[in-house]
């Protein structure tokens, strides 16, 4: 027992010895904070657009122009392998890229998607689609931007300005508002801000 | 407006630099056909039989061979060639042994359809069902140019580009109707005034694009409207006129369908190259042969192989008809590589049909092949993969096992490629080599 007495005391004898002497504290200073003293963020990543899948470009453009490429026999059915929609025995996944072949079939689909809806006359312009007045175009082309690629109204876009210009040399060179606007609206089908994301 | 798509790829240096390990061609007048048979075919009654006689049903025990002949509805199961012994649904190409080179007794990496067809395409064997390498086609074109319009054409197949130049990515349509469709006007297409307009609002967004992905929409949506400018629709389609157009048609009975879907196949690549379109050419020649049933071994799957076979004896002979130039023909400079992405088992399954196996045959000919010569064997007892020395060809215990990688590698050692650019990992069989 005194042994063990005798130990427990060179041990409890050595901790004490163990411990640091303690250091002052600092001295607590109020000091207010700026909210602009944090840079802003320098990352740029952001996730890798994708293209639409054939399904959703088939959907969108069938919703929103109310027709169907190849009216009962869609030609998004017929092109489908070139497309690259999953067959599950060859293919499982779908090829995503903006290929030529999607871009052939894009630009075929639209250009008779949107002859057709141009015939059927619906919302398709909120300002008169035979003026050639600066605000008139402008205001349908945002229109149609909103409508077919979902970007706000208003701003001050350089492809607006584009679209605009589009639209221009079209009508000076058929002399037809008609045809001015479906090549406008082609190429608001075929620009990649309908079917990237 | 108007940027051609030369201009607009110069202008593009992301899209268009080799990769660092490339070195240039000595040939250059090479042409290729990449020939698929999907979905897994029999070596066994096709490219690698055994004697009825010796490889009895009695004997399946000792030799782990079945050969089934008895159920085929053949005269007789086997044919004999200069170059040696092959099954009953080799079909026509037994007419152009001189031209052939047989690679028997391969081993695949895989016996999942995704995975070694990729690997297959690649040369090189997939993580999973994602390639890690480009399509051998891709390299292939990558390395001969972009002189042609379309440099890589696949027709039914995945091809894969993820190191090479864009250009070099295959033109990929499903089917005859639909590449015609693809290189022509649509039914409605905008008047020229209006396509001019369209094309100049777009040339201004390809000079606003800062990323390597706009530039590629941009460079595709050029090019397609350079191959509709182009006029290519005319070779692909069986209405046209020109002569040798309507010469092909009755060729490859595509009219009443002699040969099926493979026909049409080949009269896509014969077609492509001899009017300067492609490079490459990438077919799915048959519907799948998978053939786990009794039935479809039995009815199907030989015919469905005799079938594709005969289209590409068809396309041999029409090649070999087609002057290059004043002392060669096509056939002189086209290589074609008839490929599946695994063989079938030695042994019938409890269905009576075969699953998949690991061994397998391949078949090349043409340009820059040595033909009439069988490289490897499998061995007698399981049908296994046997070494092989590269540079004989015969059968070696120093050799090695032949894969996709060496046939890879061989390809592109055939147009002066000797360093490994496309990092198979494995030594060209120089013996395939003429």
């Amino acid at each position: 027992m005194m042994w063990w007495l005798l130990a427990c005391s060179v041990q409890e004898s050595e901790k004490i010895e163990n411990i640091p002497s303690e250091e002052p504290l600092p001295d607590i200073t109020e000091e207010v904070l700026d909210q602009g003293t944090l840079d802003p963020s320098q990352d740029t990543q952001g996730r890798v657009v994708k293209r639409m899948r054939v399904d959703q470009v088939r959907d969108s453009m069938e919703q929103i122009t109310g027709t169907v490429w190849g009216n009962n026999n869609s030609k998004w059915d017929l092109y489908a392998q070139s497309l690259g929609v999953p067959d599950y025995q060859q293919r499982m996944t779908e090829d995503r890229s903006p290929s030529v072949m999607f871009q052939k079939f894009l630009n075929d689909a639209a250009t008779e998607s949107c002859a057709e809806w141009m015939e059927a006359d619906t919302d398709m312009f909120v300002a008169d689609a035979t003026s050639l007045e600066t605000s008139d175009v402008l205001s349908n082309i945002e229109h149609l931007r909103w409508l077919i690629q979902g970007h706000a109204k208003g701003g001050e876009a350089a492809i607006l300005q584009d679209y605009t210009a589009l639209h221009q040399s079209v009508w000076v060179r058929t002399d037809s508002t008609d045809e001015a606007w479906h090549t406008v609206c082609v190429a608001l089908f075929t620009h990649p801000d309908f079917w990237m994301y | 407006m108007k940027i051609s798509r030369r201009r607009l790829i110069q202008s593009l240096p992301l899209l268009t630099a080799l990769p660092a390990s490339a070195s240039v061609p000595s040939v250059t007048d090479r042409y290729f056909v990449f020939a698929y048979f999907g979905g897994g075919w029999d070596n066994l009654i096709t490219f690698d039989p055994r004697d009825p006689d010796d490889f009895t049903q009695e004997r399946v025990s000792e030799t782990g061979i079945e050969l089934g002949y008895e159920d085929l509805e053949v005269d007789d199961p086997l044919v004999e060639t200069d170059i040696g012994t092959f099954g009953a649904y080799f079909g026509d190409l037994a007419l152009h042994t001189d031209k052939l080179a047989v690679l028997r007794g391969m081993a695949m990496g895989s016996i999942a359809h995704n995975t070694a067809r990729r690997h297959a395409l690649t040369g090189f064997l997939p993580a999973g069902t994602s390639v890690r390498r480009s399509s051998l086609s891709t390299v292939l074109a990558a390395h001969l140019g972009s002189a042609n319009p379309v440099p890589n054409l696949s027709i039914g197949v995945d091809c894969f580009n993820i190191d090479q130049p864009m250009w070099a990515n295959a033109l990929q349509a499903g089917d005859l109707d639909s590449l015609y469709s693809a290189l022509a006007q649509g039914e409605s297409d905008l008047s020229l005034s209006k396509r001019d307009a369209i094309e100049t609002f777009f040339a201004k967004q390809a000079v606003r694009a800062t990323t390597v992905k706009e530039q590629e929409i941009y460079a595709n949506r050029l090019l397609s409207r350079e191959l509709i400018n182009q006029d290519l629709a005319q070779f692909f389609t069986l209405q046209s006129v020109e002569t040798q157009t309507q010469i092909r048609k009755e060729h490859y009975g595509l009219v009443e369908e002699r040969y099926g879907k493979s026909g049409e196949m080949a009269f896509i690549a014969a077609q492509a190259l001899t009017n300067g379109i492609s490079r490459c050419v990438t077919l799915d020649m048959t519907q799948s042969l998978d053939a786990h049933q009794r039935d479809r071994w039995i009815d199907d799957h030989g015919p469905d192989i005799q079938q594709g076979l005969n289209a590409v004896a068809r396309l041999m002979e029409d090649l070999a008809n087609t002057p290059y130039d004043a002392t060669t023909s096509w056939l002189d400079r086209t290589t074609i590589l008839c490929f599946s992405e695994f063989g079938r088992g030695a042994l019938r399954n409890l269905n009576g049909g075969r699953d998949h196996s690991l061994i397998n045959s391949m078949l090349l000919m043409g340009g820059g092949i040595r033909g009439g010569q069988i490289i490897g064997a499998s061995s007698d007892i399981g049908m296994q993969a046997q070494a092989v020395d590269l540079h004989s060809g015969q059968l070696s215990a120093d050799g090695e096992i032949l894969t996709n990688n060496h046939v890879a590698r061989t390809l592109l050692h055939s147009i002066g490629l000797e360093d490994d650019v496309g990092d198979y990992r494995a030594e060209p069989i120089s013996a395939l080599l003429s």
